[in-house]
């Protein structure tokens, strides 16, 4: 339980146990639980009226386009984090700052563009 | 003050085995006591805030409710749609629940105590990392409800999934820029010296009392911990933001086709876990963390042994209250209102705000030309400035504009004598389901599946 | 710690990067669509990063930036941005094609199908990656500048929307440059590993210093070069050439032609030349055979076309095929004539392809018999036109293709590759067919049938274009000293 990575070892005893107690829970509930389907019981739930057509419907291209602005956002974060640690360590100053600068407008310039062409306007 | 008490980074990694799964167990427990108690709590206070009096037939007070509710789930028939994608429908509620657990491995309950004869923090591991690990496991989540909805095959549950995803995508983005200026303020990403950097400023001297000055990030990063606020009830998807669920549209959301059985339990318990979670990492990033607030802070030992474990769920305790005051005062607001709002409120502000904390920051360093700075500075905010300008007045004119066309609308439909003076809808409009007005149903006209918008 | 920036040295990119920005956000906060003023901005930008590439050649030297200290990781400062001589002959090179396309462009746009504001950005940010690239010395900077030049030409060749062709063009070229990036990745990554260093002045020595890896650094050295054989169009990754340069619009055509190919080629020479100067046993024969298929395949494929677009296509790839064959001479300054060809090479095509432009707009399926009587309809064109095509032949009067042919042979010649002489020889008169039975098309009378619309009047921004690929390939025609020297 020591050195670098017996930090992260720990996240992962903490995963499988998490694993473990939910798959527990769900054996024992297998074995508990009644089982007794009627076609209507298998049918989805649409508010009473019978299902119609396929289930996986075509939706909004729109929600294409929120995740690519995610993606963008997310690596700009992650670029973020970083800079913020060290921003203050002596030796950085005010490069560091001006270059955060020009790499924040360049992203501004992204979440501009698509507010300007309504990519973020939903009616 | 007195210094910096609490554990480094230095101080993790040193446990033996058999120490690890007991911090393990002890999160599991608290965290599953946690779920059950807050469940009850929240239907309690929020029913005290409606005037009526929620669950009190099980147990005292009404105390057993949750586990009355969690062993019927247990023992309920568990129905599986005929249609559905039956691993990914299985996966889903795992997905969810597994990952949620895994944030609190670094949240700091405590300082250095001694458990059998063992210095150790009460923290199960940190991380120089560990901020982010909170982020990313709070995103596994997104995963689960994807895929539950994706799974459902149903329209409602596919609906009520893709506008979840997108509404946590977004207000992720936001919260975790609002975690910038802590990082930039404590300059690392471990939350054990997160909450250590928030241990104390200088004092104020009144009236012969030193009143400590207020170190929390909530008072000196104020516009982070407001926006943080927010985002962490948009990313659990809590009132005012519970879109996911939103009845009167949705149905249920991702989660209409789990029906009331362990697997549903399973969204619920991670749902309950994550706001647990954003609790705590509101606690540990803005509220001082496991420290002993200011009038308690005069007592030596307050922040020493095992009293700060007590803060902490006292902290955790208000918090929760916190989420279910603004379930019982908030309506729910409009999904293009939530993204127009996350998309052009939250981040623009929350990327400007960095940008001035960290000017001001540098400012402060010893080696910096200031004019220089302060010149960029005034450049950027004129260029600010005037870009909003320009969007205000565009926008302005757009919505007079708006108001008008509705004004002229309204005119006109005041002369019309068959609506009555009121805009009603056409009488001809197709009902759902295709059944078509006589004078074109003898065209063949393929119907309409429920699936498709 | 930081790393001082010599602004100067990173002037020409800077300046395409901040005016792609610029255009972005005209387009958007310009209260109404207006192509000419976004062009002229684009035009602008390009003229001033050209100066820029001017002035530094005039003030000579070399700069270098973004340099990692040694420390005793090896030979060589470790820098990874460099303005030399090459780069700067190349970059020329890119921004003198980067004016001919947004002239092109102005009046492609001029229909106002495509979303001007779009299509300069895109445009601004490929050539901010062509410009960018022959000055990386690393091969990160150079995997990113790669990239840079491809993934705005994807969505540039699909913003003809409604069109079928393009959208089958752009995913073509999709599918293709990905697989080829993941592939070279793969042997970057190879390389990497078994150096630990990205810098090239490193890699070489680094490369021969490792002992009894023989066969992953082959193994490594063969991936890379299919990813720039890709960008290049070099067989056996040429088959896209064809489709795309059809589907696509006639300016993107001309910037995957002469921009992206002569990015590729920048990055294939600092890879082969600089990195792997140790490994030229390795990669010699291999680029010799490549470049003996690549003329073959690119010049037997021409012959058989009849839409002017494809012909140009499949003669770029045969082009292509006599630009690589001196860099499988081993050794020396051979790359040389490789640049040269590659200079002269991008007039001689821009130039053709500003000509097919406008005709392309009166004549939608642009076949070789539209071009019959193209004389007597507009003879400026037709002539210009013939020119580009003599030259691209090497013929003379058009003495710029004849001189870079010469150099190219006398490279090959003299670094004793014989046969890859003759094959070349061959594939030039094979070449010779097809540019000239065009040729003769643009004098042969006009077909007299109905439905002949009269030509309409060349527009200006096109005329312009001509105008100055004509003049750069008359000089290059009388002074071809003015190549070779530079990028000897």
């Amino acid at each position: 339980m020591s050195g670098y990575f017996g930090s992260y070892l720990v996240v992962a005893i903490l995963l499988g146990t998490g694993l473990a107690i939910v798959a527990g829970a769900l054996l024992v509930n297998r074995l508990l639980r009644p089982h007794r389907p009627t076609p209507e019981k298998l049918l989805t739930y649409e508010c009473g009226v019978d299902p119609v057509g396929e289930g996986w419907a075509q939706s909004q291209v729109r929600y294409y386009v929120f995740t690519y602005l995610y993606v963008v956002f997310a690596v700009d974060a992650v670029f973020l984090f970083p800079w913020a640690t060290v921003f203050a360590a002596p030796g950085f100053g005010v490069t560091t700052l001006v270059e955060m600068f020009v790499f924040l407008i360049f992203i501004a310039l992204g979440i501009l563009y698509a507010w300007r062409k309504r990519v973020l306007t939903w009616t | 003050m007195n210094p910096n008490t609490g554990p480094t980074l230095q101080d993790f990694g040193h446990d033996p085995l058999w120490l690890s799964i007991i911090k393990a167990l002890f999160i599991f427990v608290v965290l599953m006591l946690g779920v059950l108690f807050g469940v009850w709590t929240e239907r309690k206070l929020i029913s005290r805030m409606q005037h009526r009096y929620g669950p009190n037939r099980a147990g005292k007070f009404g105390l057993l409710q949750s586990v009355a509710d969690g062993l019927k789930m247990g023992l309920k028939e568990d129905i599986t749609p005929r249609t559905v994608d039956k691993v990914v429908y299985f996966l889903a509620p795992v997905i969810i629940a597994v990952p949620a657990f895994l944030a609190f491995s670094v949240m700091p309950f405590g300082p250095m105590v001694s458990i059998f004869g063992v210095k150790t923090p009460l923290q199960l591991t940190d991380l120089p990392v560990a901020v982010l690990l909170v982020l990313a496991t709070a995103s596994i989540g997104v995963y689960g409800i994807v895929l539950a909805g994706w799974g459902s095959r149903s329209p409602y549950a596919i609906l009520g999934g893709l506008r979840s995803s997108a509404q946590v995508v977004s207000y992720e983005i936001a919260m975790g820029l609002s975690f910038v200026a802590v990082f930039l303020a404590a300059g690392t990403l471990s939350t054990s010296e997160i909450v250590a950097k928030q241990a104390g400023g200088g004092t104020w001297d009144v009236f012969g009392l030193s009143i400590p000055q207020p170190s929390w990030y909530a008072i000196s990063l104020l516009p982070s911990f407001l926006i943080y606020v927010i985002t962490m009830l948009g990313e659990t998807n809590r009132v005012p933001f519970d879109l996911p669920e939103g009845e009167g549209e949705l149905v249920g959301g991702f989660h209409t086709e789990y029906s009331s059985s362990l697997k549903f339990a399973m969204f619920m318990l991670g749902e309950y876990i994550n706001v647990f979670t954003v609790s705590g990492v509101a606690i540990t990033l803005f509220l001082g963390g496991w420290r002993a607030p200011w009038p308690i802070s005069i007592w030596e030992g307050a922040n020493t042994g095992w009293w700060p474990m007590l803060w902490f769920f006292i902290k955790l305790v208000l918090v929760f209250a916190f989420f279910v005051w603004v379930r019982a005062s908030l309506p729910r607001v409009r999904y293009d209102q939530l993204m127009a709002f996350g998309w052009k409120v939250l981040i623009p502000l929350n990327l400007a705000w960095i940008l001035l904390y960290a000017t001001l920051k540098a400012l402060r360093l010893p080696e910096v030309d200031r004019a220089f700075v302060l010149t960029i500075g005034a450049f950027v905010v004129v260029g600010g400035l005037a870009i909003w300008f320009r969007f205000d007045t565009l926008l302005q004119r757009r919505r007079e504009a708006k108001a008008a066309q509705i004004e002229e609308e309204f005119e006109q439909l005041r002369e019309e004598p068959e609506a009555g003076g009121f805009p009603v809808p056409p009488l001809d409009l197709p009902h759902y389901h295709g059944v078509l007005p006589a004078a074109q149903a003898s065209t063949a006209v393929k119907e309409v599946t429920s699936g498709s918008n | 710690m930081i790393q001082s920036i010599d602004y100067v040295a990173i002037g020409a990119p800077l300046a395409l990067a901040s005016a792609a920005g610029l255009v972005l956000l005209l387009d958007v906060f310009l209260p109404r669509r207006t192509p000419g003023a976004l062009g002229l901005v684009a035009l602008a930008g390009v003229l001033v990063a050209g100066g820029l590439v001017a002035a530094q050649a005039a003030g000579g030297g070399e700069r270098r930036t973004f340099c990692v200290p040694a420390s005793g990781a090896g030979p060589g400062d470790g820098c990874s941005f460099v303005v030399d001589g090459f780069t700067l002959v190349l970059s020329g090179l890119v921004l003198g094609a980067g004016v001919v396309v947004v002239l092109l462009s102005m009046t492609e746009l001029a229909e106002r199908r495509i979303p001007p504001g779009e299509w300069y950005f895109l445009l601004l940010c490929a050539l901010t990656g062509a410009v960018l690239l022959p000055a990386a010395r690393d091969l990160a900077t150079l995997v990113v500048a790669l990239e840079l030049v491809s993934l705005p030409v994807f969505a540039l060749t699909a913003l003809k929307r409604y069109d079928g062709r393009a959208s089958e063009a752009a995913l073509k070229l999709f599918l293709v440059s990905v697989v080829s990036t993941a592939v070279m990745l793969f042997g970057v990554s190879l390389l990497y590993g078994l150096t630990g260093t990205l810098h090239l002045d490193r890699l070489s020595a680094a490369l021969s210093a490792v002992p009894g890896a023989s066969g992953v650094v082959a193994v490594a050295v063969v991936l890379v070069l299919a990813g720039f054989a890709f960008k290049v169009a070099a067989v056996p990754f040429h088959f896209w050439a064809g489709d795309v340069y059809q589907g696509a619009p006639v300016p993107v055509a001309a910037l995957l032609s002469v921009v992206s190919k002569a990015a590729g080629f920048a990055g294939l020479i600092l890879i082969l030349t600089t990195g792997l100067r140790e490994q030229a046993a390795l990669w010699g024969p291999v680029i010799a055979v490549v470049s003996a298929l690549t003329m073959t395949a690119g010049n037997v494929l021409a012959l058989r076309q009849r839409a002017a677009l494809r012909l140009l296509a499949w003669s770029s790839v045969a082009q292509s095929g006599y630009i690589l064959a001196p860099l499988a001479v081993v050794g020396g300054n051979a790359f040389a004539a490789s640049v040269a060809y590659l200079v002269i090479y991008a007039a001689m095509n821009l130039g053709a392809f500003a000509v097919v432009m406008p005709v392309s707009r009166t004549a939608a399926r642009n076949e070789l018999d539209d071009y019959r009587g193209l004389a007597s309809r507009r003879p400026v064109a037709a002539v210009a036109l013939a020119f580009f095509l003599v030259c691209l032949a090497g013929l003379p009067p058009g003495l710029a293709g004849l001189f870079a042919k010469v150099v190219v042979f006398r490279q090959i010649v003299e670094g004793g590759l014989g046969w890859l002489a003759v094959v070349m020889a061959v594939n030039t008169v094979i070449g010779l067919y097809y540019y000239i039975s065009w040729t003769a098309r643009l004098f042969a009378p006009a077909p007299s049938g109905p439905g002949r619309v009269p030509a309409a009047p060349m527009p200006v921004s096109a005329s312009v274009a001509v105008g100055l690929a004509v003049l750069v390939t008359l000089a290059f025609s009388v002074a071809p000293q003015l190549v070779l020297s530079a990028s000897g």
